[in-house]
């Protein structure tokens, strides 16, 4: 056993891809097998063993990509544009199932009712919200007009969101349909030092309420919504779906690992038949077993056993 | 086509997979593994039949899940011991074991098992690469892997014996050439 060892790693330690053709072994000419691996058949079985590692890896990623998976956003309940009445009601707190629901609404804007809210970030810039007063088409149920802030747009400058906000505000009140995404109201902050008293950073309805006209016999919807689609003069706001996180599933994380140690396993399998195909060839059989034939190098062994 | 071990490439592809698929006497094991292959035969028969009785449980399942509409679970409040959900691929929330799914992880990673025993053998014994996709693609097939291991076993099996037999007659034949020398 010994002897078969020390030949077995004589024999690998002169694998040098620069020993030419073959090697002069006393008298044989021995192939290293780095050179078998470059034969045209074994390079063919490479490429073939590397595709398939390739496809185990790419269902390892897809494995990786199921384990910290958000809900689609084309199967998100949130993406299916519902009636704003409905999800929300005047007065009542926003459902957890509701918040980021796309709603449709119908109703008038109220002139002069347009409010900025400042610091608020579209795409990374800070900038300015306009906001306005929606009274809807329909009436509560004991007859009082029902009111919803709507997010309109955003400006990067004060200028340009007053210029908006003085636009739409000259604008008569007529009946207009529009969706956009439903968000609970912020709470009201007071206004950062040294700003002008009546800044407002938050999308508050409690605080735009105390604004807004003809509010005397009107219900509020503590829900507010940022529309979506263009209002001349200002940005449309961002408003991605909202992020369902799911706990990272660890049964797709070890599905991912076992695919990754497959993609190796192809690959050194493609090692492991390449040397036994070179050690064949070398009859390098010291120490090997056959059955059937007479196997050179093994003396006294000429009769097949059957 | 008569095929014998030794001329590798005088055969034809098809008749030398055939060959291998037939017999395992193209093995070229080391003679220090020989004690090994035993154990290694006696890990894979047993990962064989878990395997195969595992996959006939999924087939079973499948066909409960898609063909009736059936989910296995455990436990579910208010019904002792299994019972029968009806399937519900959104409605994942349930309470008690969801016995359908446990059977399908269970089953991939015994597979996995199968495959390393596969591997043990294959390597051990030196077998060609055609024995090694023989093996793994028994697991895959229901009942194929009880036929499969049936005739690996058998080939397994053949091939120690022939070794032995081989082994028995060169020490014999050492034996009387060492009397003859004696005796002259």
């Amino acid at each position: 056993m010994r002897a078969w060892k020390a030949k077995r790693e004589t024999t690998i330690s002169d694998v040098r891809p620069s020993a030419g053709p073959g090697r002069d072994v006393g008298g044989v000419t021995e192939v290293t097998l780095f050179r078998t691996m470059l034969r045209p058949r074994w390079i063919v079985a490479l490429i073939l063993a590397m595709a398939v590692a390739a496809g185990f890896a790419y269902l390892g990623k897809w494995q990786l990509g199921r384990a910290i998976q958000s809900v689609e956003p084309a199967f998100a309940p949130t993406e299916q544009v519902k009636p704003f009445v409905g999800e929300a009601r005047p007065g009542k707190d926003v459902t957890d199932a509701s918040i980021g629901q796309r709603v449709s609404l119908q109703g008038s804007f109220v002139p002069g009712d347009y409010q900025l809210v400042a610091d608020r970030l579209n795409h990374g810039r800070t900038g300015y919200w306009v906001v306005g007063h929606l009274t809807l088409e329909e009436t509560s149920a004991s007859g009082q007009a029902e009111a919803v802030a709507v997010a309109r747009g955003w400006a990067p400058t004060k200028s340009k969101a007053q210029a908006a906000a003085r636009e739409l505000s000259s604008r008569p009140a007529s009946p207009v349909e529009l969706t956009g995404r439903m968000l609970p109201t912020e709470a009201p902050v007071v206004p950062p030092a040294g700003s002008a008293p009546k800044t407002m950073t938050m999308l508050a309805v409690a605080d735009l309420v105390n604004r807004w006209h003809g509010m005397d016999d009107a219900v509020v919807f503590t829900a507010y919504v940022v529309e979506h689609g263009a209002v001349a003069g200002l940005d449309e706001i961002y408003s991605p779906p909202p992020i369902v996180q799911h706990s990272l599933d660890l049964l797709n994380v070890f599905y991912a690992i076992e695919w990754a140690v497959f993609a190796g396993f192809a690959l050194y399998l493609w090692y492991r038949v390449v040397k036994d195909y070179w050690e064949r060839e070398n009859g390098d059989e010291t120490g090997v077993v056959r059955v059937g034939l007479a196997s050179p190098g093994r003396p006294g062994d000429g009769q097949k056993v059957d | 086509m008569a095929y014998t071990p030794g001329s590798d490439e005088d055969a034809s592809l098809l008749a030398r997979i055939l060959a291998q698929l037939r017999s395992a006497d193209s093995a070229r094991p080391r003679r220090i593994d020989l004690p090994k292959i035993p154990g290694a035969l006696r890990l894979y028969r047993v990962t064989a039949y878990v395997t195969g009785t595992m996959l006939l449980l999924l087939v079973a399942e499948m066909i409960v899940k898609y063909g009736v509409g059936y989910s296995l679970y455990f436990g579910v409040p208010g019904r002792p011991g299994f019972s029968f959900v009806e399937f519900n691929p959104l409605q994942t929330n349930l309470h008690g074991v969801d016995v359908s799914t446990a059977i399908l992880i269970v089953h991939g990673w015994l597979y996995v098992v199968y495959l390393f025993a596969d591997f043990r053998l294959w390597s051990l014994m030196r077998l060609s690469f055609t024995k090694f996709i023989q093996i793994a693609l028994g697991g895959v097939v229901p009942f194929m892997s009880f036929i499969v291991e049936y005739f690996i076993t058998r080939q397994v099996r053949r091939f120690l014996a022939s070794v032995r037999q081989e082994d028995e007659a060169r020490a014999s034949a050492v034996d009387v050439h060492a009397a003859g020398e004696e005796t002259h």
